[in-house]
């Protein structure tokens, strides 16, 4: 009699046991699920940062049809360099002026798509006003960042004089298209606006573009770049190939338009540099 | 001698006389130039994002901050901040600490922001302002932007917003669009109105007029006329979304703050040019749902400068 019993024990021992581990498999599994979600942090120093929460509602309304993968907008330069330099398993998504100032502290970051619009993979800023710059002060309406407007101006090819940059005062406004009315309505001397706004204005508001003139072009600028550090490329195609294929869906086309984009492409040197999308 | 004497002493006098006249005549010139920043309610938003766009906009000045919010004596409290500091600009956020400085009506430059009635005080000395809605101009050129196939706009109005709408039909001229209106008098039945706006206009436009939109049954009347008829509404308020506009456009207030900031900035060389600016920043928030099912063309262009949106 005590036989049976000591198998019926080990065998309700047994399955105990298979349910326990078959819990923590359920556990482990729900765990690593979520580890791996992958993070696409983005920053644009080329525009204004109010519009963050617009953005991650859009693409995550996007990534979340198949994907686990979430955009995560961040305010500042210096939150999002800190990120970059803990080398995670992540997407960047950034100007590609901000790419270039932290490529050379973070080696391994590599770009692997380009935003794309019209066709172009570059846009040039025009400064654009309604008479040259007064050298005693002036005020510019711009919709980045301090650093990254001055960077620009200082390297601007100038129809006028040289620029009054000790007398400049700058007023961070959200949108070009809000620089370029502050330019028409008197809040501003001088706009900072990509070829595109401008244009856009001259359709807009043609007797008040008429009254405006191009003061200085920058040199052609790279659009939005994807950078990520190599060691973490498998882990991470996913979601590029998530985000090549934004333009083959509506969410995907309202997450590139929200970002002034028409499709990503991916550059020429991923390749060269083993990237197998 | 008793003349030179004579001479001298009337010399002496006259020198002395000019020293003080020319000291009376010289301006302060304190070390520092300091400006007193009076929050109406450091708890609402609406007064709290300015301010700390303006402290982090504003250079070369000591700063001293005072919340109104709990304060129930808030001329007091100003009063003794004046007196405590000498104070060369106040930057005022809100119609409470606008309203208590007008009543000290001290000698210092004031600038204000977020004050809904900002027109009461802009013929004041020594106040300058930004006030609290987007131009007309401007957002009819934002209209322009996301839809450019509208060309006719409808917009209801009474006395009060009458001196608006004479500026707006300037703009929209130079816009290339053609403002349709209609004025109703105060308790007049306005849906025979709005009917002959929606019959004859692509879009409808909300003012701020307190006549137009007396009463909540009277504002969500235009938009269920308006969504009967598939006419897109444009407002000037995020708060119109939730009745079903399509866009609107209003003031960003953090730009507000940082206007406000360079005004006071300018205040240390001259006065500023302007004594009103408009806000130089906008929102802007878009109902897809409504475009998509009103079949509006938008220029896709637009959606880069999209603060808000409903797709929902």
């Amino acid at each position: 009699m005590s036989r049976p019993e000591s198998t019926t024990n080990s065998f309700s021992l047994a399955l105990k046991a298979l349910l326990c581990a078959c819990c923590l498999l359920l556990c482990c599994g729900a765990v690593s699920t979520q580890a791996e979600t992958i993070v696409v942090y983005h920053f644009n120093p080329e525009s204004h940062s109010d519009r963050n929460l617009v953005l991650k509602n859009t693409f995550d309304q996007y990534f979340q049809v198949s994907h686990n993968i979430q955009l995560q907008p961040v305010d500042d330069r210096a939150t999002f360099a800190a990120l970059i330099a803990n080398k995670p398993a992540s997407l960047f998504i950034m100007s590609d002026w901000q790419y270039h100032q932290l490529e050379s502290s973070n080696n391994d970051l590599t770009p692997y798509l380009r935003g794309i619009k019209d066709g172009n993979d570059t846009f040039r800023k025009l400064l654009i006003g309604k008479a040259p710059l007064s050298p005693q002060h002036a005020t510019l309406a711009v919709s980045g960042t301090e650093d990254y407007v001055y960077s620009l101006l200082g390297s601007m090819r100038l129809n006028t004089a040289p620029l009054p940059m000790q007398q400049l005062r700058l007023l961070t406004v959200p949108k070009d298209i809000d620089a370029l009315l502050a330019v028409s309505f008197g809040m501003a001397d001088a706009a900072l606006a990509t070829e595109n706004s401008y244009e856009k204005y001259e359709l807009l508001y043609r007797n008040e573009y008429q009254l405006l003139k191009v003061l200085g072009t920058s040199t052609p600028q790279k659009r939005l770049v994807v950078a990520l550090y190599r060691q973490h490329l498998p882990a991470l195609q996913v979601a590029l190939e998530a985000l090549l294929d934004m333009s083959q869906s509506p969410n995907g086309q309202l997450g590139l338009k929200l970002l002034g984009l028409d499709e990503w492409t991916l550059l020429p040197t991923t390749q060269d540099r083993g990237g197998q999308l | 001698m008793t003349t030179v004497l004579r001479y001298l002493l009337a010399l002496c006098c006259s020198l002395a006389i000019g020293g003080c006249q020319n000291r009376t005549a010289l301006p302060q010139q304190p070390d520092t130039f300091t400006v007193l920043v009076v929050n109406s309610n450091s708890a609402l938003p609406r007064y709290e994002v300015p301010v700390q766009a303006f402290l982090k906009t504003i250079k070369g000045a000591e700063l001293v901050t005072v919340d109104l919010g709990e304060d129930e004596l808030p001329t007091e409290t100003l009063q003794d901040m004046l007196n405590a500091h000498r104070v060369q600009a106040i930057y005022c956020v809100g119609a409470k600490a606008l309203g208590s400085i007008d009543y000290l009506s001290p000698a210092t430059p004031v600038v204000y922001s977020s004050v809904l009635s900002w027109r009461e005080f802009q013929s004041r000395k020594h106040f300058y302002g930004v006030t609290d809605g987007v131009a007309p101009a401007a957002q009819l050129a934002w209209f322009k932007h996301f839809f450019p196939n509208i060309q006719r706009i409808g917009v209801l109005y009474s006395d009060t917003s009458e001196n608006v709408l004479k500026d707006a039909r300037h703009s929209a001229e130079a816009l290339s669009l053609t403002l349709n209106t209609r004025k109703i008098a105060a308790g007049e039945a306005r849906t025979p109105h709005i009917e002959a706006l929606l019959e004859s206009s692509d879009a409808i436009w909300i003012l701020p007029d307190p006549e137009v939109l007396d009463s909540e049954a009277n504002t969500v009347q235009l938009f269920e006329q308006a969504h009967r008829r598939k006419i897109p509404v444009f407002a000037y308020n995020p708060f119109f979304m939730e009745l079903g506009a399509t866009l609107s456009i209003n003031a960003d207030l953090a730009t507000t703050g940082r206007q406000a900031a360079l005004m006071v900035q300018s205040l240390q060389n001259a006065a500023p040019e302007s004594n009103i600016q408009f806000p130089a920043g906008s929102n802007v928030s878009l109902n897809l749902r409504k475009v998509r099912e009103y079949q509006l063309n938008l220029d896709s262009d637009a959606l880069n400068s999209v603060s808000e949106l409903l797709d929902q």
